[in-house]
């Protein structure tokens, strides 16, 4: 996980990527980009949306 | 000393509130624990406000003191802003602080080591704060504000899509109650037994094509018709008009045929010919023989023959232009006349090739109307002849035609309608169906990110609780009290409560039961707890008269606790007046500064 500062947002963001790769809402790969996302505060609803429909689809999660 | 940690070695100020002269405080750097004893007006506060003023950037106390401004009172009394400095070494560097405009810049500009003060006031707003603005100390700790916006932007999605299912959901059951009404009002007996679903798709299924076909070539035959109607409605006007411009002619003609020995036509060439001859005449002058036989001539008797001539023949004259003028209106109105027949004949052509489109309208074919199919653009009379006779033949056909074409209306727009809403009703099922599983999933996401951000708050919270209540438990061991905790109101975001245990009663606010002395010690240590979890001891801590209500055996407990914190940190500097702290004073361990009282000319010393 890149990590290069542990601020409250960096530490919460890797724990949210790594809930949702552990309840298999996103893949191990993906875990990094929606890390970044997340830290930035860009991950807006309809990329939240787009994966939640992908999932659906695929009926996961 | 390259292992020792940063440590304050000395606080210099000139012309800084109470140090009206060069003030030089000189620290011990080998010991972690500085203690500056002064009374009440020696300028402790000074030197608090100087430490913040070259490590906050910020004038200190004297923003809390009512009537005191910044820019009048942070200088030292008579002197001017610009003669402050400030200046602090932290192990051999120094940093020095002034205005410089409004502003208070420090050089060099970044400090090697935070440092934080802790300031009796702010203990008390801490601990009797409203929950909003308790939280406004911790946020920097549990600032996770990009996250968050990442969350809002999740429950928005999350919103959208629980709208969007509504939506759908009310479109599918309009649809359902359509359809169900529709299958009361139409459905045949031997259709009864079917659910209106199943008789929809039934419904759904007939091919309309022909039937729309067929309506599509009737609705262009009526059409067409109106439009022959219209085309053949301005021909009969312009036609009337050409009449009436044939009668004026006729009449004048008969007029001018009322002339003995001369003819209308013969009179007008008679008339233009004297005039010409008389223009010839008096242009000449004396002609005195005939131009053209030489015949010798009397000029004068010419002209008098030619106007008694004129003269005899003048109402013919007049005639003779209306004649012109009647003419020529009948030649405008046959040329009208002709562009409206070729119109009308058009128009009727295509009604009759739309007509004869039709499978089952028969004697409208080209076998019927010869000149009528295969008009282009000349007028005769007989495809004039033949378009009179096709629009009166067909008069009675096109009633049908309309009564036809209603009734394919009538079939055609009630089975287009259960169509539609056949296929909206599958299609609003479908997406809410999706819908609902979009939903599904975001609201698993949903639940992930608003957990883990409760849990990772909470632990931090619980983190720095922890450590408060065990240095709490140091220094008021046994008593009935403590168990200090934090909780955000899981409704209003940024509010945090503040619980604690007294006399065995659990979760009670403690601002309601602790005495001022616990309530000091309690903000005491969740300040240690705070600045420690937030900095990882990196930092130098400085508590200005935090004690000022505790007693000796506390004050004792508390010395036992600061000696042992100090370790943890870079240093800890505590400034009090209280001579108890001096009674127990480990010496050896503490770096004891006590200032001198203050004057104008000295100001603060020690």
């Amino acid at each position: 996980m890149d990590m290069p500062d542990a601020t409250p947002n960096s530490r919460l963001a890797a724990a949210i990527g790594d809930a949702l790769v552990e309840e298999g809402v996103i893949r191990e790969e993906s875990r990094d980009a929606y890390f970044k996302k997340l830290c930035a505060g860009t991950l807006g609803a309809s990329e939240w949306k787009l994966l939640a429909e992908k999932l659906a689809e695929a009926g996961n999660a | 000393m390259p292992d020792t940690p940063p440590r304050i070695t000395e606080i210099a100020a000139t012309r800084f509130r109470g140090a009206t002269s060069d003030t030089r405080i000189a620290l011990d750097p080998s010991k972690p624990f500085v203690l500056i004893f002064g009374e009440n007006g020696t300028g402790k506060s000074t030197l608090v406000d100087a430490i913040e003023f070259v490590s906050n950037l910020t004038p200190g106390s004297i923003s809390d003191i009512s009537g005191a401004t910044e820019k009048q009172h942070v200088q030292s009394i008579g002197a001017k802003l610009s003669d402050l400095s400030v200046e602090l070494t932290i192990g051999t560097t120094s940093w020095k602080a002034a205005y410089s405009g409004r502003q208070i810049q420090r050089t060099p500009a970044d400090l090697c080591t935070p440092i934080h003060v802790l300031r009796r006031s702010k203990i008390l707003s801490f601990v009797n704060a409203p929950p909003a603005k308790r939280f406004e100390q911790l946020k920097r700790f549990i600032d996770v504000a990009a996250v968050e916006k990442c969350e809002s932007e999740l429950a928005k999605a999350l919103s959208d899509v629980k709208s969007a299912f509504k939506s759908s959901s009310e479109a599918y059951e309009g649809a359902h109650t359509r359809l169900a009404t529709a299958f009361a009002e139409e459905h045949t007996p031997e259709e009864a037994g079917m659910d209106p679903e199943q008789w929809a798709l039934a419904r759904a299924k007939v091919d309309l094509s022909e039937m729309e076909t067929r309506k599509t070539l009737l609705k262009k035959a009526l059409d067409t018709h109106s439009q022959a109607e219209i085309a053949l409605a301005r021909k009969n006007a312009e036609q009337e008009k050409l009449n009436q411009a044939r009668v004026s002619c006729k009449e004048i003609e008969a007029r001018i045929g009322a002339y003995p020995d001369l003819d209308a036509k013969s009179a007008v060439v008679l008339i233009d010919l004297l005039g010409k001859t008389k223009n010839y005449v008096a242009l000449k002058g004396d002609l005195d023989a005939c131009p053209i036989c030489a015949k010798p001539n009397d000029a004068q008797h010419l002209e008098s023959a030619i106007d008694e001539k004129l003269s005899e023949l003048s109402p013919l004259v007049e005639l003779a232009k209306e004649f012109d003028t009647a003419r020529a209106s009948v030649r405008a109105a046959e040329t009208v006349v002709g562009s409206l027949y070729r119109d009308l004949i058009s128009r009727a052509q295509t009604l009759a090739k739309t007509l004869h489109s039709l499978p089952d309208c028969p004697g409208v074919g080209p076998e019927e109307y010869p000149n009528l199919f295969a008009y282009e653009d000349t007028l005769t009379k007989a495809n004039i002849a033949e378009t009179n006779r096709f629009l009166t033949a067909i008069a009675p056909v096109l009633s049908d035609i309309q009564t036809e074409h209603d009734l394919l209306e009538k079939k055609i727009a009630p089975a287009k309608g259960i169509k539609r809403d056949y296929r909206g009703l599958v299609e609003a099922r479908s997406e809410a169906a999706r819908l609902n599983r979009v939903r599904e999933v975001l609201e698993i996401m949903f639940e992930i990110v608003v957990r883990e951000r409760r849990n990772f708050v909470q632990t931090i919270l619980d983190a720095i609780a922890d450590r408060c209540d065990s240095l709490y438990a140091r220094i008021h061991p046994g008593e009935k009290l403590g168990n200090v905790r934090f909780a955000l109101d899981q409704v209003k975001r940024a509010s945090l409560e503040l619980t604690g245990e007294f006399e065995g009663h659990a979760d009670v606010p403690p601002q309601a039961y602790f005495s001022e002395s616990h309530l000091d010690t309690l903000g005491f240590c969740f300040f240690l707890a705070l600045t420690h979890h937030l900095t990882g001891g990196k930092a130098i801590i400085v508590l200005d008269d935090v004690f000022a209500s505790v007693d000796q055996q506390h004050i004792d407990r508390s010395l036992d606790v600061l000696i042992g914190e100090s370790e943890r940190y870079h240093q800890v500097i505590l400034l009090t007046h209280q001579h108890h702290w001096l009674k127990t004073l480990p010496r050896e361990k503490v770096d004891l500064i006590t200032l001198k009282p203050w004057s104008l000319d000295q100001g603060v010393q020690m």
